[in-house]
C-alpha cells in the first residue's frame, strides 16, 4: 500500500489491520511499526520500515515525519548516486568518442595532405605539359630547318621565354611547399606597401589601369615580415590586374584601390578592383591551392597570402560583387 | 584550295608552333586567341576544321564547342588539351577527336588529316 500510494502509513495494531501484508506481519511480528516509501525521480525503489520492539515507546505522527524526511533525503541521496554513475559513463563514452575522433581526424588530415599532394602532382604534371610540348615542337622545328638562322634564332627564344615559364612553375610549387615561417621586425606597414606598389606600378600603367592609394598615418609600427607581406600584397594586386582585364565592359573604369587604416586590434590592409568580380563558387575556393580561374595560373597566389597572413595572426576579408568588383582587406595584428 | 584550319589557343608561343606545322602539311592556318575570336571568324569565314584549346580565358574550349555546335553542327573540331581528363568530360564528346598536347606534333596532324577525310567521305 506504501508502495502504491507512494505515502508513509503508521501501523498501530498490524495483527488487525487488513493492510498489512501478511509476509511483513510474519517477519516482523510486531503489533505498531511505520513504513515509508523510498522515493527516486518518483518511483518506489525500496521501503524503510521501523517498528518500537526495543523501545516500547508508541511511534507518533513526529517519529513518522522525521523517517519520512530520513526516507526523502536517502532517495535524494540514492538519485545522486545514480546521476553520478550515469555521469562517469557518460564520461567515458565521450572519452571514447574523443578518441575515436581523434583517430578520424588524424586519418582525415593524413588523407588530406595525401589528396593535396596528388592535386599538387596532377596540377604540376598538367602545368609542365603545355611548355614542354612548345619546346619539344620548337626544337624539332629546328632540328628540321637547321641552316634557316632566322628560324633557328626566334625558335630559340621562345624556347629560353618557355624554360623561364618552366622554372616560375617550379619555383611557385617550391615556394608553396616550403614551410617559412615569418621574421618579426618591427616596420611600417605604410612603407612596405608603397614599396610594392613601387614593384608593380609599371604593370599597373601598362595596361591602363589608375591606382588610388591612401595611407593612414597613424597607423603605429607593427611587427611583420616585410618580405612575406610584400609577396602577399603582390599576389593580391596581380588578380586584381587580370581581373580588371578580363572584365566585361572594357570601356568600365580600370581602378584599383590600395588603402591601410587602422581599427581597434588590427591594421587593416584593403585592395579593391573594378574587375569581373566573383562568384559565389569561386568565393568558397580562392584560398585553396591549385584552385585558378587565369589559364595558366599556378592557383598557389591567394593560398601563399593566405598562408602568410595567418602566420602573422592575422586573417583576410573578401567582398566581391559580380560585374562590379572585389575587395580584398586583410588584418594583420597590432600586437603579437 | 588549301583547306582552311582555325586553331583556337591563347598561349602565343603554342598558337605559332600549330600554324607553322599545319601550313607546312599544306594547309591554311588562321589562328584565333580566345573563343569569342573564334566565333567571329567561324560566322565570317570559310572554315573546314577546328583545332581546340580548353584552358582558355574568358569563354574556355567547352564553352566555345557547345557556341561552334550552336553555329554549325557539322563544324569538325579537335581537341587539343595539356588535360587529357577533360577526355572524361561529356561536354568534350560533341567533338570529333581528342588530342592530348605533346612536343610531336605528328598525332595532332594525323587526327587533323583523318578528320577531315572522315567529314569528306560522309558528305560525298
Amino acid at each position: 500500500m506504501s508502495v502504491q500510494e507512494k505515502r508513509p502509513f503508521l501501523i498501530t495494531d498490524a495483527k488487525k489491520d487488513p493492510r498489512v501484508n501478511r509476509l511483513i506481519k510474519e517477519k516482523l511480528d510486531v503489533e505498531e511499526f511505520v513504513i515509508v516509501p523510498l522515493l527516486a525521480h518518483d518511483k518506489v525503489i525500496g521501503v524503510i520500515i521501523a517498528d518500537n520492539l526495543f523501545s516500547g515507546n508508541i511511534i507518533d505522527e513526529n517519529n513518522v515525519q522525521l523517517l519520512s524526511t530520513f526516507a526523502n533525503q536517502a532517495g535524494l541521496a540514492f538519485e545522486r548516486a545514480e546521476a553520478h554513475d550515469n555521469l562517469a559513463k557518460k564520461m567515458e563514452e565521450l572519452g571514447q568518442a574523443y578518441v575515436k575522433l581523434q583517430e578520424t581526424q588524424d586519418k582525415l588530415v593524413r588523407s588530406e595532405r595525401l589528396a593535396t599532394i596528388g592535386k599538387m602532382a596532377a596540377h604540376v604534371a598538367h602545368e609542365i605539359r603545355n611548355p614542354l610540348a612548345t619546346i619539344g615542337g620548337f626544337a624539332h622545328a629546328m632540328c628540321k630547318y637547321p641552316h634557316d638562322k632566322k628560324k633557328v634564332e626566334t625558335n630559340a627564344e621562345i624556347i629560353r621565354d618557355e624554360v623561364y615559364r618552366l622554372e616560375r612553375i617550379l619555383q611557385n610549387v617550391l615556394d608553396f611547399t616550403k614551410p617559412t615561417l615569418p621574421t618579426l621586425r618591427r616596420e611600417s606597414l605604410n612603407k612596405v606597401v608603397n614599396d610594392t606598389i613601387i614593384l608593380l606600378h609599371k604593370e599597373i600603367e601598362e595596361n591602363s589601369i589608375v591606382l588610388r592609394s591612401s595611407f593612414d598615418e597613424n597607423i603605429p609600427e607593427i611587427l611583420f615580415d616585410s618580405q612575406q607581406i610584400k609577396q602577399a600584397m603582390i599576389n593580391i594586386l596581380k588578380n586584381a590586374v587580370y581581373s580588371i582585364l578580363e572584365r566585361q565592359d572594357k570601356t568600365a573604369d580600370a581602378v584599383i584601390g590600395i588603402s591601410t587604416s587602422l581599427s581597434k586590434k588590427h591594421v587593416k590592409l584593403t585592395v579593391s578592383d573594378t574587375g569581373n568580380g566573383m562568384t559565389k563558387d569561386v568565393l568558397e575556393n580562392i584560398f585553396n591551392p591549385f584552385f585558378t580561374t587565369r589559364p595558366g595560373g599556378s592557383g598557389l597566389g591567394l593560398a601563399v597570402t593566405h598562408k602568410i597572413v595567418e602566420d602573422h595572426g592575422g586573417f583576410i576579408e573578401v567582398n566581391s560583387h559580380v560585374g562590379f568588383g572585389s575587395e580584398i582587406i586583410v588584418y594583420l595584428p597590432l600586437q603579437q | 584550295m588549301h583547306e582552311h584550319v582555325l586553331v583556337v589557343e591563347d598561349d602565343r608561343n603554342q598558337g605559332k608552333l600549330y600554324a607553322e606545322e599545319l601550313r607546312e602539311e599544306g594547309y591554311s592556318v588562321t589562328i584565333a586567341t580566345s573563343g569569342a575570336e573564334a566565333l567571329d571568324i567561324i560566322r565570317s569565314q570559310r572554315i573546314e576544321l577546328v583545332v581546340l584549346d580548353i584552358c582558355m580565358p574568358g569563354k574556355d574550349g567547352i564553352e566555345t564547342l557547345s557556341d561552334i555546335m550552336a553555329i554549325d553542327n557539322h563544324m569538325p573540331v579537335v581537341i587539343n588539351s595539356a588535360y587529357g581528363t577533360y577526355r572524361d568530360n561529356f561536354m568534350t564528346w560533341a567533338a570529333d577527336a581528342f588530342v592530348v598536347k605533346s612536343s610531336n606534333l605528328s598525332e595532332l596532324k594525323s587526327t587533323v588529316r583523318l578528320t577531315l577525310d572522315k567529314k569528306m567521305s560522309e558528305h560525298h
